[in-house]
């Protein structure tokens, strides 16, 4: 176990150093890109070899969806990326995300606590106090910070109780929600597409041990604030202009409906982990070319692109993809995820699935008024297209593949039959 | 013949549809032939198959067993038995014709590539629905249907109205799909498996009711609320009254689609409906049900088509028709006569539509095309007395009104029809056979009213021919389908109507039959019906209800509308503070 900790935290490091020293290209913007190409090839590297080390916890698949969705959106930033530094915050926030999942002590709670600061950090440079998102992360993270403080030096219930608040803040859940869209509204760049996962990713993980100490009553209130968020957003959603704002929403229900399957008895950590990758690969997938479309056109509403099935073909066809996967159709990920969560053994036939089952057709109104919006119709002839390059397709062809994946053979994926057997009180064990 | 080779009917349009844009930049419009060789090929086999399984069970491929072994949800594979290879030719042969007409119908088209990959696409979906060895993987295939419908009636997506009639069609089978999962989740929670033969077993074996609400006010048998929530996805897919808007609005799309849309894919609900036989087969009351839907569609589709005044939306609403007829005769048990008839229905709307694309191009071409009728050519001038024959019209009266005697006195017993010994199936034959004629026999009076033995030669033949297709072909069917013993008979014993319901059903329909003779032949001869004077306006009221579509479309948008209200509210008004 200590060898695996020590060894691990190369996988720390890396990311962070790199970040570091790649700033020394930050005015070549090729070689920037090259260098962090070859950063998440070293980190993904060095994450294959030591899983071995990892293997039988939640920890590695959660891991591998952190970096993979690091490698995704590092291949898919357009060159002339709307935020410059971007790719160098999602490598130090990577890094300390990894702190997070590999130590099962108070050092994964600092790296959290750093990770918190950072996020404030960003949203600050990006938009400034005065505007209402900022209030939301600053509000909302400053208080996990403090929370996660106070939680080094408690234990037992109290502990449980605020551990549990700072988590439900990362794997947002209705009305901690605010801070987690704030940032996937507000930051440009490949920023949104990669904290789209990577926060629900962390939030799961410090979740996890936590829910099998959690009362019924409790588990009660929190379905509720679930089934809430999941009729909010799904309800927000179909109004949005702006394609960021429609994926936040989507966002919001994909994570609350992962809630509703926490709050159950007898849950298997393996259906809960394919939904989250499945449903943050997706969300990944469709924020990256809403990236695509926002370096290229500018921050403009859905219907003023218009047209691009014509004129950016390859594009198109990998967004129709996305989108089929983003409403949760076969043969994708979501679909098997969720499939995997309704139809375990503790789930009944209850108000809350019907709302599930609601939310589901919703996003099938949303995300398909989202494509008729920017591919349908006319192109405008006075823009100048450009389709996607080779590194932008393979990022998205990546996505697409690794959904597939999901998709068909859920449960092969990371290893993930073997989890099941951990029974999830026992995984206090791994924390 | 070798089980595993059943694979390549599905595999061949799978990779057709995957090669055809990879090697469209090469080949050209070329392409079409790697779609047309791989629909051919799949026919073919299609053929084969079907006439391995008048000898052999019923084929069951795993295709990755491993995978099933790691969740038993994901079991893919492939179940072929007899019902499954009717489709598969119907499938196969459907799309070949289709795909040889769209070689020409797309010239020039710039997305010729992308049309034929989708059309080879939605066949493998088709192929996968019909061989699906559960109701997960069957689910599967009937949302990737939705989707690449969807896709393909937005063919010409630069058009407005194509995209929104594309988008109401996806919306609408995504709410029967709400439903059909509802159902599955059901079932799969009740009887733990959703593979077809485990399915019907456990729940013939079990007779569970669940309580609608807190205090087991109302209760519900398991089967009846699984067969009635997979019902609805069924009815939305076979356009079902109220879930049929999408059909008519469905024809900006290419012809070629309207032609596989109307000859294959309307069809996938009645085809469900087969598929799971044994299971409504357990639930009278959902039979019951599907019948009345079924009838309300049949009437309230036909209603609607004689106030159209477009060619396409008239072969539409002709389908919503028809599919409401496939529908009550599953209600009804008859489930292979809904094969039968759906089968028949969809050959020769195919080739309707496919038709309908020339002509309507030969009118807009050709200012004197179409011909009128003599009798309407002349209209400018004197009025021409209508051509009326006695003879023709008795004989017409005569025979359409027959079979009800024999329908009424077969369903208690007075007469014993000795087909088999489901004489309740023979009656319900019987009575597809008299309706079925009896529009066939008055459409053949309304062309040809002269005094001639010809025409009346013509009604016999079209009488004895329809009696025949549905009492011996439809009996040959129901037993090739349903080869088990007394199979098809428990379901028309599940069917059965009270005789009293059914016996005023006979009435029914035979006094609209003889008010249609009475109305001909009081327009023949120039006479006036003498009918109460709130008749007109009531015929004006349900004229206008009709042209406007009993006003479901606009219901509807007011519902859609009122939602994104709703939205907007909490939006903007009351949750403007939060992100």
């Amino acid at each position: 176990m200590e060898t695996t900790i020590n060894l691990s935290q190369v996988l720390i490091i890396l990311p962070i150093l790199g970040a570091i020293l790649g700033l020394i290209f930050r005015h070549k913007p090729k070689a920037f890109m090259l260098y962090f190409q070859g950063m998440v090839a070293t980190e993904l590297v060095s994450l294959i070899i030591l899983s071995d080390f990892l293997a039988g916890s939640v920890t590695l698949p959660l891991s591998f969806i952190v970096v993979l969705a690091g490698a995704c959106i590092t291949l898919g930033r357009h060159l002339e990326s709307t935020s410059p530094f971007d790719i160098f915050e999602t490598f130090i926030l990577m890094g300390l995300g990894l702190g997070f999942l590999l130590n099962p002590n108070n050092l994964g709670l600092i790296f959290l606590i750093g990770l918190f600061a950072l996020l404030i950090v960003i949203q600050y440079r990006a938009k400034g106090f005065s505007d209402l998102n900022t209030r939301w992360v600053v509000g909302l993270y400053g208080t996990g910070i403090v929370f996660l403080s106070t939680s080094l030096s408690l234990s037992g219930q109290s502990q449980q109780v605020v551990l549990f608040l700072a988590y439900a803040m990362l794997l947002p859940l209705f009305p901690l929600h605010g801070a987690y869209l704030s940032l996937l509204n507000c930051l440009s760049g490949v920023l949104p597409a990669f904290l789209a996962v990577f926060l629900p990713v962390l939030g799961l993980h410090g979740l996890l041990p936590l829910l099998s100490f959690l009362p019924d009553e409790i588990k009660q209130v929190i379905l509720f604030c679930a089934m809430l968020g999941v009729i909010i957003a799904s309800l927000r959603g179909l109004v949005q202009i702006r394609i960021s704002n429609i994926l936040s929403q989507t966002a919001l229900v994909f994570w609350s409906i992962l809630w509703w399957y926490l709050c159950g008895s007898d849950i298997k950590p393996s259906a809960g982990i394919i939904f989250l990758s499945s449903a943050g690969f997706a969300l990944c997938g469709l924020f990256l070319s809403g990236h695509t479309l926002k370096s290229r056109y500018g921050d403009l509403l859905v219907d003023q692109f218009g047209g691009l099935g014509s004129v950016m073909p390859r594009f198109s066809v990998l967004f129709v993809l996305l989108i089929m996967a983003g409403m949760g159709l076969p043969l994708f990920g979501v679909f098997s995820g969720f499939i995997a969560m309704a139809f375990s053994p503790s789930m009944t036939f209850s108000w809350s699935l019907a709302i599930i089952l609601l939310a589901w057709f919703f996003a099938s109104w949303r995300l398909p008024l989202l494509m008729q919006g920017t591919l349908f119709g006319k192109s405008n002839p006075n823009w100048i297209y450009r389709d996607l390059d080779l590194r932008e397709t393979t990022a998205l062809s990546f996505i697409l593949i690794v959904l597939l994946i999901l998709g068909l053979a859920p449960d092969a994926f990371f290893g993930l039959e073997h989890l099941d057997e951990i029974p999830v009180a026992l995984m206090k064990a791994v924390r | 013949m070798n089980t595993q080779i059943p694979i390549l009917v599905l595999i061949l349009p799978f990779f057709a549809a995957f090669f055809i844009p990879l090697l469209s930049g090469r080949l050209g419009e070329k392409v079409s032939k790697i779609g047309i060789t791989a629909q051919s090929i799949s026919f073919l086999i299609s053929i084969l198959t079907l006439y391995h399984l008048t000898r052999h069970p019923p084929i069951r491929t795993s295709l990755f067993p491993d995978l099933a072994t790691a969740n038993p949800l994901f079991g893919f594979g492939l179940y072929i038995d007899r019902l499954s290879a009717v489709m598969m030719v119907l499938v196969t042969g459907v799309s070949t014709i289709i795909h040889v007409f769209s070689k020409t119908y797309l010239h020039q088209d710039p997305g010729y590539a992308r049309f034929f990959s989708l059309l080879s696409l939605i066949t493998f979906a088709l192929l996968g629905l019909v061989t699906s060895p559960n109701l997960i993987i069957f689910f599967i295939f009937w949302q990737l249907i939705s989707w690449l419908l969807y896709l393909l009636l937005a063919f010409n997506y630069t058009h407005h109205e194509t995209c929104r009639a594309a988008f109401k069609t996806f919306i609408i089978f995504r709410l029967g799909d709400l439903f059909f999962l509802a159902g599955i989740f059901l079932a799969y929670h009740y009887y733990g498996t959703l593979d077809f033969p485990l399915l019907f077993e456990k729940a013939s074996a079990s007779n569970i009711t669940l309580s609608l609400f807190p205090g087991d006010l109302i209760e519900i048998n398991v089967v009846t609320a699984i067969s009635l929530l997979i019902f609805v996805g069924a009815m939305s897919k076979s356009a079902q009254f109220p879930l049929h808007v999408w059909l008519p609005d469905t024809m900006f799309g290419p012809t070629p689609v309207s032609a596989l849309m109307h000859a294959g894919i309307v069809n996938s609900g009645g085809f469900l409906l087969n598929r799971l036989a044994p299971l409504y087969g357990l639930s009278p009351v959902s039979l019951n049900i599907v019948f009345i839907f079924g009838a309300f569609t049949t009437v309230l589709g036909a209603s609607m088509m004689l106030v159209q005044n477009d060619v396409k939306k008239m072969l539409g609403y002709s389908t919503i028709a028809q599919m409401g007829y496939m529908i009550m005769e599953c209600g009804l048990g008859a489930f292979a006569l809904a094969i039968f008839h759906f089968i028949a229905h969809g050959l020769f709307k195919a080739s309707f539509f496919l038709s309908a694309g020339s002509v309507i191009h030969t009118t807009r071409v050709e200012p004197k095309s179409p011909k009128l009728p003599k009798t309407v050519q002349g209209l400018s001038g004197p009025k021409p007395a209508m051509v009326f024959s006695r003879l023709i019209w008795f004989t017409g009266f005569i025979v359409t009104l027959i079979l009800p005697l024999i329908i009424l006195f077969s369903a208690h017993d007075v007469f014993h029809i000795p087909l088999n010994d489901e004489a309740h199936g023979a009656v319900i034959f019987l009575f597809f056979g008299w309706v079925t004629s009896s529009q066939a026999i008055i459409s053949i009076y309304r062309m040809n009213a002269t005094a001639s033995w010809k025409v009346i030669g013509i009604m016999l033949s079209a009488l004895a021919l329809i009696i025949f297709t549905y009492l011996f072909a439809g009996e040959l069917f129901t037993v090739f389908l349903y080869p088990g013993p007394g199979e098809s008979a428990l379901y028309f014993e599940a069917a059965a109507l009270p005789a009293a319901l059914f016996d005023s059903l006979v009435i029914l329909t035979s006094i609209t039959i003889i008010s249609v003779w009475v109305f001909l032949y009081a327009k023949a001869r120039g006479r006036e019906i003498l009918m109460p004077s709130w008749i007109n306006p009531l015929k004006e009221r349900f004229y206008v209800l009709f042209v406007n579509r009993l006003y479901l479309d606009l219901f509807y948008q007011k519902l859609s509308r009122n939602v994104i209200q709703v939205a907007h509210k909490l939006d903007k008004r009351y949750l403007s503070w939060l992100p």
